[in-house]
């Protein structure tokens, strides 16, 4: 089997090749080339792989997965891109059918002068000189397999590249839909985003699946970010049962920018998370907030990297968990303090709740610290909810249920009070509030009312 | 009218009896303060009759309001009138003490098939009763008991009462820790909620707060009975001669 979808990607790859024609020379095929070759030396990681040891990604073996070469957004109709806007909230929209950009479902606002919302392809059609600078620098393909298969076929995605001293007020959607109503269907975007000195910038990614054929999301985002610039990624992941999502961002942070990653799971099949950053210049911050509510069998495993290869830097990562039926995750949060990383400060958390026995959590925080003056601190906790609370809540009256969702409230608001855009906040709030219990009346607080 | 009977109670605890046949009646107008040394089960009888779970009734009855007490689940209870002031509160991180006195207040409004109070309403009776035992109106943004010292847990126990007007308040400690004023803040708040219609159970290890709420009844809890019940002058009959004046008593 695994023979089978490895021929079938190299074929893939000489289609896709032979469809380049003039550009097969060109600097980004080179590294596209090399990371094929690295592909066919490491294949898919397998549970033998520490990294992926409780995440064994044995279902690219088990799907028929097609690989679409060509963009085509025909089937996809502005109702449907409708349905996933979120409420209210004035975003420039970037639309992806299967991976490749739609500038007909798109929706990009005015903005200034040089600065670029847009796709990837464009980026590569006109030889941008930023993509041919960082495309492949800073996303690892040696040894990840899913990087180095995304990076062979890296053919579109975003490109955003926020030029110094710029702020974009409105949050930049990327939107990627895969249309897997007619067969199981395989995706490679890939973004690259560029912030400049200085520049300030939300982006919000959500992934989408319509029709009932299994897909698979393979993505790769390299995020570039220049001195003192400030970036809010956040990724909201509530796809269908039948999506397989392995995601990979990388981080590169300059002097004094200020990275926060908001990861917020709710929904999906298998889905991995592959959340690093390089601090590699002194004063940068990182701020990882992560929440997963997820029931089902779905699969999640967020595997988290802060290197901090320079002194005077600050990390804070919270990762909060609701596991619900027969959900099964990982959290593996990893964070080094190389030896010239003096004055560091690195703090993480993970907590989790476990609602029923079937649950599993696997939690790993990993510290290497090299540097002596250092201020590093971990914790991690799983258990059932706090039984001395729940009998307070109904002591006054307040129903067992309801005592549950308010107490998950409590416990998840740490996390989603972090999130820095209303309009999103207000959805995911009300989105937990629904899971948790139909009637939501309970949840506006009394005193945002009188607002 | 009789809202609590208590009959023959025993209880246990991990298989320990604490609790060893009470008998006790509670008719509304009623102030009954329990004292006792520790160790005696006084704050056992208040989490049985709150309905915390563990705690596993081997024999006798409890009826409330004519009804047995074991067949409704603590929120029940509680929606029928029964308010337990916890001796050790509970901190509960990201809810608010608004959302959750507004939460209950909407659970026992719904019980009763009454409307839910709009927000305006219900803010105003929360300042309201906050000003009863005194505290700060931006303790209704803080998270329940969160970071509260000592007395504003037990304060904030007082305020919930205040705001669920119960039929049948226990008191579990709630002097205990407190400085003088805090508790005269307390003991005023109990004072002018108690009326003919309601009763109230007092918990206390100490006579200093029966100087404040005047009871009808003591009752002296020892091994898990009541051993000695009487007014007002039994409470200052301890204070001056002790536990172990009961102790010698019932022990020889």
């Amino acid at each position: 089997m695994a023979g089978e979808l490895i021929n079938n990607i190299l074929s893939n790859f000489y289609e896709f090749e032979n469809k380049l024609n003039g550009s097969r020379l060109s600097a980004v095929h080179t590294i596209r080339k090399d990371a094929l070759d690295k592909f066919k030396l490491i294949g898919f990681p397998t549970a033998k792989n520490e990294e992926w040891k409780f995440s064994n990604p044995g279902f690219v073996h088990n799907h028929n997965f097609e690989l679409s070469l060509n963009g085509n957004d025909e089937k996809i109709t502005q109702e449907i891109v409708n349905q996933y806007k979120f409420e209210n909230l004035d975003e420039h929209l970037l639309v992806f059918v299967n991976g490749f950009y739609s500038a007909r479902l798109s929706d990009v606002k005015p903005k200034k002068r040089h600065i670029i919302i847009g796709s990837f392809a464009e980026a590569i059609e006109r030889n941008s000189v930023e993509l041919l600078a960082y495309f492949g620098k800073f996303a690892d393909y040696n040894n990840n397999g899913f990087s180095a298969l995304n990076t062979a076929f890296a053919q579109d995605g975003a490109f955003i590249l926020i030029p110094d001293g710029t702020v974009v007020e409105r949050p930049i959607r990327l939107l990627f839909i895969t249309d897997a109503r007619e067969q199981s269907v395989l995706t490679m975007p890939r973004n690259l985003i560029i912030a400049g000195e200085c520049s300030q910038f939300k982006i919000v990614e959500t992934s989408h699946t319509i029709g009932s054929q299994p897909c698979f999301n393979n993505v790769v985002s390299e995020i570039v970010m220049d001195f003192s610039s400030n970036v809010e990624y956040y990724n909201i992941q509530n796809n269908n049962e039948n999506s397989y999502y392995v995601g990979t961002t990388q981080v590169s942070q300059q002097r004094g920018s200020i990275f926060t990653g908001t990861t917020i799971t709710l929904k999906g099949n298998y889905i991995r998370n592959n959340l690093n950053s390089l601090l590699d210049a002194e004063a940068c911050e990182t701020n990882y907030n992560g929440l997963y509510f997820v029931g089902g069998n779905s699969f999640v495993d967020n595997h988290t990297l802060i290197d901090h290869a320079k002194p005077n830097c600050n990390s804070n990562e919270v990762y909060k968990g609701i596991l619900n039926d027969k959900a099964n995750v990982v959290f593996n949060g990893k964070i080094i303090v190389r030896p010239d990383a003096q004055k560091t400060n690195a703090f993480q958390t993970n907590r989790n709740i476990l609602l029923t026995d079937d649950a599993k959590i696997h939690t790993k925080p990993q510290l290497e610290i090299f540097a002596d003056d250092v201020k590093c601190s971990h914790g991690a906790t799983s258990g059932y909810l706090d039984r001395d609370s729940l009998f307070y809540l109904r002591s006054r009256g307040i129903g067992e249920e309801m005592a549950k969702t308010l107490l998950l409230n409590a416990f998840a608001s740490e996390v989603l009070e972090k999130i820095n855009i209303a309009e999103l906040r207000d959805m995911v709030k009300s989105y937990i509030a629904n899971k948790l219990i139909q009637d939501d009346v309970y949840f506006c607080d009394v005193l945002d009312q009188l607002k | 009218m009789s809202l609590l009977k208590i009959e023959n109670l025993k209880v246990n605890i991990n298989g320990n009896q604490i609790i060893k046949g009470i008998n006790l009646e509670v008719n509304a107008g009623e102030i009954h303060a329990i004292m006792g040394p520790n160790g005696s089960g006084k704050s056992t009888l208040a989490n049985v009759l709150a309905g915390r779970e563990d705690y596993i009734v081997t024999e006798g009855s409890v009826t409330y309001m004519g009804k047995n007490l074991f067949d409704m689940a603590s929120e029940v209870r509680a929606r029928e009138g029964i308010f337990l002031a916890f001796q050790y509160p509970v901190e509960i991180p990201g809810v608010s003490n608004a959302n959750f006195m507004r939460t209950a207040l909407n659970e026992l409004r719904k019980f009763r098939n009454e409307e839910p109070l709009d927000a305006m309403d219900f803010l105003q009776l929360m300042r309201e009763k906050a000003k009863l035992v005194e505290i700060d109106k931006t303790f209704l943004n803080r998270s329940v008991n969160e970071g509260f010292s000592g007395g504003e847990k037990k304060r904030n126990e007082i305020f919930q009462m205040a705001m669920l007007q119960p039929k049948l308040a226990i008191l579990d400690e709630t002097d205990s820790g407190l400085d003088i004023d805090a508790l005269k803040i307390v003991a005023n708040g109990v004072n002018k909620l108690s009326n003919e219609n309601n009763a109230f159970v007092v918990i206390t290890h100490y006579q200093r707060l029966l100087d404040y709420i005047i009871p009808d009844f003591v009752h002296v809890l020892y091994k898990g009975q009541i051993v000695k019940s009487g007014t007002k002058k039994l409470a200052l009959e301890l204070e001056e001669k002790g536990y172990d004046w009961i102790k010698k008593e019932i022990d020889m």
